[in-house]
């Protein structure tokens, strides 16, 4: 025992270094696996209150930004608008003469953003809304500019938005003017990648990218963000497609959560499809 | 005692880390408050010291910024590690006051930076290379800046 201590005392800084590396890399292990979700909703609740209370000081450049953008921006949607309603009236129109039934209507819950966890790679939200306000991890955050995440931990008065800019996040999306789908990822710097298109699909610089059918957490047709570069892959049959994202991540203060989780109402669909499946299958 | 207030001293900067570094930060980076004062740990009570408080101090700020659980632990128990090599017990106030301060908080967040990326960058698409880079370079000398002002303080104090 007395060699044991002497050893430990002698070379301790070893001996830690070992017994810490160990631990960490346990823990990295883990990190991603639901075990430790109580442990991120609390450290969401704590962090979030923390947050809320200093919220309010406003960040004067910041402002002056978006008081521009929002300005130049009103005028273009109140153009957009006009445009909308009629193509509205023609589209409801349309779908009623071929009997396809309407898109269904969101709940949308409006929450303030209490405070942002930038470490790089992983961007993160706290917004003011959580449990006790019917909010689950899945969820999409949007803004009225588009996509801005989804729910990743949330405790009973605070919830964590996984952003865009997250390396962990794939999201089905496609192109709005010619239907090519893709995969968004991000991989650090200002603009998205879009993944797996092919050479010979037509996509042009500037095309809206919404997010499609296919996506397991984001409901359909939201956008996303506009094409900014095209450039092919080297050896590949694809092309590298970077989308500029609509919504400005380091300027948001307000989003709305679609207050439905569509991930379990598409597994339970898948369950009651594979069910259906053995059924016949029984016959 | 004296161990205690480091540790209050500790948690108030991750806590100063967590929620200021959206003012501080430039094109999505930010300086590593954490970092600088683990270096200063580092330099002031040695190796053994500086790898706890790194492994401690990082588990906790991995818990509160949503990162990876155990990466802020690892990368910073690895830069103080490194650090240790430098402490010298005859020149504590020398080293801290002086330019030494500042190459060992560089060299803290290169290895700081490139390890935490190399474990954040694992198994996915993303480029090692170019994602450290950008972010773990420029944030190293980001760092570096902001460790400094303390610099600067603590060369004043001397002289008055």
């Amino acid at each position: 025992m007395r060699r044991f201590l002497d050893f430990f005392i002698a070379f301790k800084e070893y001996v830690a270094l070992t017994a810490f590396v160990a631990v960490s890399l346990t823990m990295i292990a883990v990190s991603r696996t639901t075990d430790v979700m109580p442990l991120r909703a609390f450290a969401t609740g704590l962090v979030g209150a923390i947050q809320s209370t200093y919220a309010w000081i406003p960040n004067p450049i910041a402002l002056a930004r978006e008081n521009r953008d929002l300005e130049s921006q009103s005028i273009e949607l109140a153009a957009e608008v006009g445009r909308l309603r009629r193509a509205e009236a023609e589209n409801r129109e349309l779908r009623r003469l071929l009997g396809i039934a309407p898109h269904p209507d969101w709940k949308l819950v409006a929450a303030e953003v209490v405070g942002k966890t930038t470490t790089f790679q992983r961007n993160m939200l706290t917004i003011d809304l959580g449990s006790k306000d019917s909010i689950v991890p899945g969820m999409a955050v949007i803004t009225d500019a588009g996509l801005v995440g989804r729910i990743y931990a949330t405790s009973q008065n605070f919830s964590l938005v996984q952003m865009l800019l997250n390396t962990d996040l794939r999201i089905a999306s496609k192109i709005a003017r010619t239907r090519v789908e893709g995969i968004i990822t991000w991989e650090g710097g200002p603009s998205l990648s879009m993944r797996n298109i092919p050479k010979a699909l037509d996509v042009q610089l500037g095309d809206l990218v919404v997010s499609s059918e296919y996506s397991s957490f984001f409901p359909a047709e939201v956008p996303i963000g506009t094409v900014d570069s095209i450039a092919p892959e080297a050896n590949s049959l694809f092309r590298r497609v970077m989308v500029r994202p609509s919504v400005n991540f380091f300027r948001v203060e307000h989003v709305y959560v679609i207050q439905k989780d569509i991930t379990k109402e598409r597994e339970r669909l898948a369950l009651e499809g594979r069910v259906n499946e053995g059924k016949a299958q029984k016959r | 005692m004296q161990y205690l207030s480091y540790a209050g001293l500790g948690l108030l900067i991750i806590i100063v880390q967590v929620l200021v570094s959206r003012f501080l930060s430039i094109a999505g980076v930010s300086p590593d408050f954490l970092l600088i004062f683990l270096v200063w740990l580092t330099m002031r009570e040695g190796q053994f010291a500086g790898e706890t408080g790194g492994f401690v101090l990082g588990l906790i700020l991995d818990i509160l910024s949503s990162s990876i659980l155990g990466a802020n632990a690892l990368s910073k128990t690895a830069a103080c590690f490194c650090i240790g090599y430098f402490f010298d017990r005859e020149r504590i106030d020398q080293n801290i006051r002086n330019w030494p301060f500042l190459v060992l908080t560089l060299l803290a967040a290169i290895i700081n930076n490139f390890l935490y990326y190399f474990l954040i960058t694992r198994g996915s698409e993303i480029s090692f290379g170019e994602f450290a880079f950008r972010y773990g370079a420029v944030g190293a000398l980001y760092t570096v800046f902001i460790a400094i002002f303390p610099l600067l303080y603590w060369s004043r104090k001397r002289t008055y």
